[in-house]
């Protein structure tokens, strides 16, 4: 090859790495194996179906000249499936839709008790916008309201304890500290404030959010928490200095969630723009984005009994593994609509609050919805307030408390002695537009 | 030893090194990918682990509890949380440190207060003692501030990961349909039968052109023969109208000018009478000269009758003041031209109406240019104009009391200084002697004025 007929540095190369094979390769009588594992690795279906087919139709018969070729009939299932077998791997022929359709019909999602209307609570001025649950004793759980205040009621009886007044806009998110005696409420007024709960008040405000703070979280080791909101960024702040210790800039849109982890990555976030970021709080940077969500990710909870997380937008639950931001499971919420909180409870029941006031719970494991049910209205409510703002299981996991924008909160539990027979769950059809990317 | 180093040791590396080689290897990347989609597998054996690192796979769509569906996830381990507390503590210790340093302070020199260095040395060419060097940092004022404030701002770093989008887009903005896109046309109010000329299509092409009625189906939408012998049989009944309009225009018009034509005439005859019977007349008369004295008698009477009727028809001609002039001639009175004049005026009218254009004309001259007028015209034309000239009456009796006050003030003044009471009177004339007193007086009433 003369060298005017290279061109660019591109095609050079090109000539230098055939260049190259036929010096290495070309004279080699048999390829080694791990070498051999690989080109068979590169190698996709069409070439493997032609590799097949001039395997088995090598000993056939030659042409006997007929003018009509007798076709052979089709092999039988069993054929097939061998055929299918050996031109698509095991892993190829999970990237088959209706393999992978047929594996899902045959799951067994695991039976749940539905839950019913256990109490409802009034004694807000406006919505509910947050539920936390004491994470100690699991005694009491705060609410925080449109109303600006911060309500901590009982959780075995539903008597009102103690009400909290201090922010001046709605109360978007609270948090409770496992390891002091503190409690961290985000605001609309652009505050984040830890309350004392030995003595009740406000001990310290974290200024420096540039507008409404929507989330706020504490990390579970380390004397942190992390506050995001409308400005686009997560803030970790030190708790005992109120520095704002790091910025974690990324996001394009309001932040509606922040989780903490006590491993990497610690921090989680869900925007409105759509992603949910992983970040790595040593580096200051997200370490991982995950995109397949296509409308604002408005709720993000974490599974108490194993490291993964589910995050929701609108009619979209997908659950991740936490370390490395690998995608579990596809929620069969094809047809929920506006998803406002999640939450997840020790058994595997994944709660998810709708915009439009249903409830439905999923088997976390599956993502079989085995139950929906509208809201029950509260009497002089108007048609608009049903919405769940949020919700939280006790620490139990048998009693789930949500906070709904008809000013009420309503805790709900298992129908007792409920069994699969009495009372079966939502029958399981996975559907073949459930598999969405 | 310096030496048998190249030279190139010490140059500076070369200008982006780091990105030519980076550059290098994804270019290579980009060629084994190329290679594999040629068709041939084999030539992708190379980097085949580093191809599609950061591409986008089925397997990133594909969640794994759906391909093992028993996976289990454990628990985060207690070391492992341990493990990350610790190094996550120790970074933020770190950042919180730098935080909580006010701005300003130095960094305390007390870390290598002990580590004093000695160097023992001795000089080559004499063979004397060995010399001790002892190297100690300078002492620093652990509480002096820093002496440069300059705190520099880093930008947050923006190299992120590779974030491919994994979902869908086409179901942010989904497609309209053809019937929703029909739906939601709203057509244009430009009229399809009228062109901006004036131009118009008859009714009947209308209908013609317009798909939605067809020849078969016309139906309720024909314009039927009757409706075309309306329009037509109206248009000829509005034709015949104007027709006998304009007929009967003509013939009033026409007769107008035959009276006009009659009048004439009958004047002119008239005129024409006159001039003769005044030439009958100036003519000497040619009949029987010896007239007797009743004939001449009526003749006189006659001339005179025909004077008074002259007379009479001059003095209808007359304006009023000339009648009024004549009038009172004729009857030998002594009457004044200002009386005449005052009788012959027209009676007065109160309050006089003056166009008010002219003012508001008057009021644009004087205005400034087109951009600075704002009112097309003044507010107070007419009220304006009945007072402007008009004397301010209270004023003017203030300025003559005022005044009458001051002639009145100088007067005595005068009179004091001339010694002089006032006179009652005419004035009287007097000898030339009192004429320097006089002057003297007036000079001193010309300085009172002035002083």
């Amino acid at each position: 090859m003369s060298i005017d007929r290279i061109h660019g540095p591109e095609h050079a190369r090109e000539v230098y790495l055939k260049h190259l094979w036929e010096k290495r390769f070309k004279n080699l009588a048999q390829v080694s194996p791990d070498l051999q594992k690989k080109i068979e690795d590169r190698k996709n279906v069409l070439e493997r179906y032609e590799e097949f087919r001039s395997a088995s139709s090598a000993p056939s018969e030659p042409s006997t000249g007929a003018l009509v070729h007798y076709e052979k009939p089709l092999p039988d299932t069993a054929q097939t499936a061998s055929l299918v077998r050996k031109v698509y791997r095991e892993d190829d022929s999970f990237n088959l839709l209706m393999e992978r359709q047929s594996r899902q019909l045959a799951l067994e999602p695991s039976w749940h008790a539905p839950w019913k209307l256990m109490r409802v609570i009034n004694g807000h001025n406006g919505w509910v916008r947050c539920v936390c649950v004491d994470p100690v004793d699991n005694e009491w759980f705060a609410t925080g309201s449109n109303d600006t205040t911060i309500k901590v009621w009982d959780l075995a009886s539903g008597k009102l304890k103690l009400t909290l007044a201090g922010h001046v806009m709605t109360v978007r998110s609270i948090a409770i500290s496992q390891r002091h005696p503190l409690m961290f409420s985000a605001s609309e007024d652009k505050l984040v404030k830890c309350w004392d709960l030995e003595k009740n008040t406000v001990v310290r405000d974290y200024h420096g959010h540039f507008s409404g703070v929507h989330t706020v979280d504490v990390h579970p080791t380390l004397d942190l928490i992390a506050s995001a909101g409308r400005d686009a960024v997560v803030r970790l702040w030190d708790i005992r200095t109120r520095v704002p210790v790091m910025t974690l800039a990324g996001h394009k849109g309001p932040i509606n969630q922040v989780k903490c982890f006590p491993v990497d990555p610690q921090i989680m976030s869900g925007s409105a723009d759509s992603t949910v970021r992983l970040w790595d709080i040593r580096a200051g940077k997200a370490m991982k984005i995950l995109t397949h969500h296509s409308k604002s990710v408005r709720a993000i909870a974490g599974n108490p009994s194993e490291s993964s997380v589910a995050t929701a937008s609108t009619s979209d639950i997908r659950s991740w593994r936490l370390q490395d931001g690998q995608l579990l499971t596809n929620f069969r919420s094809e047809d929920t609509g506006i998803i406002n909180c999640l939450s997840v409870n020790p058994d595997g029941v994944l709660f998810a609050g709708g915009d439009d006031g249903h409830l439905s719970f999923y088997d976390y494991k599956t993502g079989h919805k085995f139950q929906d049910l509208p809201t029950i209205k509260v009497p002089g409510s108007l048609e608009s307030e049903r919405g769940i703002l949020s919700a939280s299981f006790d620490q139990t996991g048998l009693r789930l408390i949500t906070g709904e924008s008809d000013k009420s909160i309503k805790v709900w539990k298992q129908i007792p002695g409920a069994t699969q027979e009495t009372h079966p769950n939502l029958p399981w059809n996975p559907r073949l537009e459930s598999q969405r990317f | 030893m310096s030496n048998s180093r190249p030279l190139s040791v010490l140059l500076p590396p070369p200008k982006h090194a780091i990105n030519a080689s980076a550059q290098h290897k994804s270019g290579l990347k980009e060629l084994v990918g190329l290679l594999s989609e040629a068709g041939n597998p084999r030539e992708t054996l190379y980097s085949v682990e580093s191809f599609q690192e950061n591409s986008v796979t089925l397997e990133s769509f594909l969640p794994l509890r759906h391909k093992y569906p028993d996976l289990k996830i454990p628990q985060i381990s207690q070391s492992d949380i341990q493990n990350t507390y610790e190094r996550t503590k120790a970074v933020f210790d770190k950042i919180l440190s730098q935080k909580l340093q006010p701005q300003g302070t130095g960094a305390v020199g007390t870390a290598n207060k002990g580590s004093a260095k000695t160097i023992e040395y001795k000089l080559p060419d004499q063979n004397s003692e060995v010399r001790k060097l002892k190297i100690v940092d300078q002492q620093v004022d652990p509480l002096q501030p820093k002496l440069f404030k300059t705190k520099k701002v880093v930008a947050p770093s923006t190299d992120e990961p590779f974030a491919p989008v994994l979902h869908k887009s086409d179901d942010i903005t989904p497609q309209s349909t053809k019937e929703e896109r029909d739906k939601w046309n709203i057509p244009s109010a430009i009229s399809s039968w009228k062109n901006p000329n004036g131009y118009t299509i008859n009714l009947d092409r209308r209908i013609a052109s317009d798909g939605r009625y067809s020849k078969e189906s016309l139906g309720p939408h024909e314009i039927s023969e009757g409706h075309m012998k309306l329009s037509e049989a109206l248009d000829a009944a509005e034709r015949k109208a104007r027709e006998e309009v304009s007929l009967r225009a003509d013939a009033k018009r026409m007769l107008a000018e035959q009276d006009v034509r009659e009048k004439e005439e009958k004047l002119r005859m008239i005129a024409l009478k006159a001039r003769e019977d005044r030439k009958k007349n100036t003519e000497p008369y040619s009949g029987p000269r010896a007239l007797d004295s009743a004939t001449r008698q009526r003749q006189e009477d006659q001339r005179e009758r025909l004077n008074k009727i002259r007379r009479e028809l001059q003095r209808s001609k007359m304006s009023t003041a000339e009648r009024l002039r004549a009038l009172a001639t004729g009857e030998g009175r002594e009457v004044s031209e200002k009386v005449i004049l005052g009788a012959a005026a027209a009676s007065d009218t109160a309050d006089i109406q003056y166009d008010s254009r002219l003012f508001t004309k008057a009021a644009k001259a004087r205005g400034q240019s087109g951009g600075d007028q704002v009112y097309d015209n003044p507010l107070f034309v007419q009220e304006g104009i009945n007072t402007m000239y008009r004397p301010n009456f209270s004023a003017a009796v203030d300025i003559q009391a005022r005044d009458a006050a001051d002639t009145l003030e100088s007067k005595v003044q005068f009179e004091l200084a001339s010694g002089k009471r006032g006179r009652e009177g005419p004035v009287e004339f007097s000898a030339a002697e009192n004429t320097e007193k006089s002057e003297e007086g007036e000079s001193s009433v010309k300085r009172h004025r002035g002083g």
